[in-house]
């Protein structure tokens, strides 16, 4: 047996695939050929990097890109006109039910196709999915106003719901993109087929149109007061930079008031930060002009006087950075610190900070063993950064004085977590959920790899996803709390109400209501767009 | 990794925010560029969309996908070839990372990865990633990229000695010439 045809079975071996013999025969050989031992080792070493390299996610702006672009429009309703087309059945009956996974064509030829599949006894998808989306959520003229209370929020078919009942009408709308106020009153969303940004309280009154002038809507943004709505907006939104126009209105306005614009491309390098008053919002921006990347942080002053603000831009200021921010924050108090994370999607470099009142003292700090670090997140509560570092360990950083306070030395870590008093820190590595304090770490519970943990707003419980369902776990003992016994199928995400007194869970069987013990108080059976969001009308 | 049967009540919206990010991550391993995996991770879920509704209910949609990811892909590494006979290069891969990376053990693990996969025949980088990043199994990348289980083990080992080849050589400063087929 030559080292030339081991080498040949090496990858198959070490993947298991091999016979026993042919397995035999390499065993064998390995116990005596160094060379072949080693070429072993780095396979798997190789094999370990490349799963552990870093996850690359698309920018948000794509799924607006795909979403509106004149491809997706044709699917959805064929091409063009050029011509008077031939003479046709009409659509289907309730083509809002049934027209978003069919092209125009499909529309018309779907009550023949249906008869053939259904004579024909066949299962095509088009039979099913006309099936199943008669049980979805019933489409209602404009809705009546909903009695008070927090209440889930979800996007399905291209409308919003609330609970069952819709909260936007169905007539004019398309959503695509959607967000609720901090305070749960007020849900921004953007209408596709018209490109308008409409607002609407959460009991589903209100609801009006918003004057943005021109570009697509591409980013939504609240303070935390839920007084003021950032929006951005882009000239080329199907372009990975564009010219950039920024806007804010307030929940009741229809129009929204200029508040800057980047000319030259532009990309948003980290989720728009605002101060705890709303009075200030800082956009991480890097601009491509014919000098190169310009890199810096825009602070936008809302109803107060911006430090360092120019005559030409009385409202704003602009910190320039050597590299980009990839995370943005505010601590709170009556003077608050910005504070931004500088480095790559993949390692941090660098923290910085500046307060507010003069935004002059700029100071950026770098820690020598934190260097490169692989997730950071920011506690306003406290003022603190959490960093884990390439080594496994995680450390608190005070993002003014810079003081570093060793945590614990967990392993690699995937996402980093603080409960909303910033007394907890939730780490997620290897699969498994770690709560971490000042005083310890303590191991929690195995944790799905890709899904976030949800504090509780009062900070004292975490929910997490598992394979067995989703988890709640006490903070204060790191001791198992409850376990949902509703949700079947796959969970894919989790949210607290805002009262803390509901846990909702969605995914594969449509969504859940749990109290804190795991108890099903209500279910939808709606499989949701993307993520549902608490409101509090 | 499970394959995902396609579900009836799939919307578009949610098949994209299901996949996107193991998709898109798949892209840009795979063509190294991230404005170039915006757009093909675009023209890979409009191909999708497309296509859906003509397919058969027991589809296995997540092979399916990385399918048509795999396909746009080679497609946009094909036509770079022709008209640029430019090496393959991060376009993204801005001033300002370069400036930023410390010599830290970790980043430069990271960058030696990087470099060894761009190196790779993209045949082979694509089994390569789909085994260790996206853990599939022999007969689920046998379906991704069209070939009979056998090819898997092959492409594999390919995979492998070409990827290590091109670790230990981007570690040791020796550029090696790229060996093995090409798409």
């Amino acid at each position: 047996m030559t080292c030339e045809w081991v080498e040949e079975q090496l990858s198959a071996y070490h993947d298991g695939m091999l016979d026993a013999a042919a397995a035999d025969k390499v065993r064998a050989h390995l116990a005596t050929c160094t060379h072949c031992a080693a070429i072993l080792a780095d396979y798997a070493r190789f094999d370990q990097l490349l799963a552990q390299a870093p996850r690359h996610a698309p920018a948000p702006e794509l799924r607006n890109r795909i979403f509106t672009s004149p491809a997706f429009r044709e699917i959805m309703h064929g091409p063009p006109a050029v011509a008077a087309p031939p003479a046709r059945p009409s659509a289907a009956p309730k083509p809002h039910v049934s027209a978003r996974l069919l092209p125009q064509a499909a529309r018309v030829w779907v009550p023949v196709l249906v008869l053939i599949l259904l004579l024909s006894g066949a299962t095509a998808v088009i039979g099913k999915i006309l099936a199943n989306r008669a049980t979805g959520p019933l489409y209602a003229a404009c809705p009546a106003a909903l009695p008070a209370g927090d209440r889930l929020v979800y996007q399905t078919n291209g409308s919003l719901f609330s609970d069952n009942a819709q909260l936007v009408c169905e007539a004019r709308t398309h959503v695509t993109r959607w967000q609720v106020s901090p305070t749960g009153q007020w849900i921004a969303y953007v209408d596709a087929t018209t490109n308008t940004l409409r607002l609407v309280r959460a009991n589903a009154t209100g609801d009006h149109e918003v004057d943005t002038d021109a570009g697509a809507i591409t980013t939504l943004s609240w303070s935390p007061d839920g007084q003021t709505l950032l929006i951005v907006t882009a000239a080329q939104p199907q372009a990975a930079r564009s010219a950039l126009t920024f806007w804010r209105v307030s929940p009741t306005a229809t129009a929204a008031t200029l508040l800057g614009s980047a000319a030259a491309p532009t990309r948003l390098d980290a989720a728009p930060a605002w101060s705890a008053d709303g009075q200030s919002v800082a956009l991480a921006l890097t601009t491509n002009d014919a000098s190169g990347s310009q890199h810096g942080i825009t602070i936008y002053g809302i109803q107060q006087p911006v430090a360092q603000a120019t005559a030409n831009a009385p409202d704003s200021a602009t910190l320039t950075l050597a590299v980009p921010a990839q995370a943005l924050g505010w601590t709170t108090g009556s003077d608050p610190t910005l504070v931004w994370a500088t480095g790559t999607s993949t390692a941090i470099t660098g923290l910085g900070h500046a307060a507010r009142s003069t935004l002059g003292a700029l100071a950026s700090a770098v820690h020598a063993t934190l260097l490169g670090a692989t997730a950071v997140a920011f506690a306003p509560a406290t003022g603190q950064w959490a960093v884990a570092a390439p080594d496994g360990s995680v450390s608190q950083i005070d993002a003014t004085s810079g003081q570093v306070t060793p945590l614990a030395q967990i392993g690699p870590v995937a996402g980093l977590a603080w409960s909303p008093d910033g007394g907890t820190l939730a780490v997620t590595s290897n699969g498994t959920l770690w709560l971490v304090t000042a005083t310890g770490a303590t191991k929690a519970g195995k944790i799905d790899a890709g899904t976030i943990p949800a504090w509780s707003p009062d900070s004292t419980l975490i929910a997490f996803i598992s394979n067995s369902g989703a988890q709640i776990y006490s903070s204060t003992t790191g001791a198992a709390h409850a376990a949902s016994a509703g949700a079947n199928g796959t969970i894919s995400g989790l949210a607290w109400s805002p009262d803390g007194h509901t846990l909702a869970l969605w995914g594969s069987a449509g969504i859940t209501l749990d109290s804190p013990a795991g108890t099903v108080v209500a279910t939808i059976a709606t499989l949701p767009t993307g993520a549902p969001q608490w409101s509090a009308a | 990794m499970a394959m995902v049967e396609l579900e009836s009540t799939w919307s578009f919206e949610r098949i994209y925010d299901e996949f996107k990010t193991p998709i898109y991550n798949y892209i840009y391993h795979l063509v190294g560029n991230r404005e170039q995996a915006d757009d093909l991770t675009q023209d890979t879920f409009l191909k999708a969309f497309k296509a859906l509704p003509k397919m058969d209910a027991s589809l296995k949609l997540s092979a399916w996908l990385y399918r048509i990811a795999t396909n746009t892909a080679y497609d946009a590494l094909r036509r770079r070839k022709l008209i640029a006979w430019l090496p393959w290069q991060d376009l993204d891969h801005e001033p300002a990372d370069v400036e930023s990376a410390d010599p830290q053990e970790t980043i430069e693990t990271t960058e030696l990865v990087r470099t060894a996969l761009r190196q790779m025949p993209p045949t082979y980088r694509a089994a390569l990633l789909l085994y260790t990043q996206q853990g599939f199994t022999y007969a689920e990348i046998a379906q991704t990229l069209n070939i009979a289980e056998s090819g898997v083990k092959m492409y594999l080992s390919r995979a492998r000695q070409s990827f290590r080849e091109q670790y230990h050589a981007q570690e040791t400063g020796v550029p090696r010439p790229i060996k093995g087929a090409s798409r």
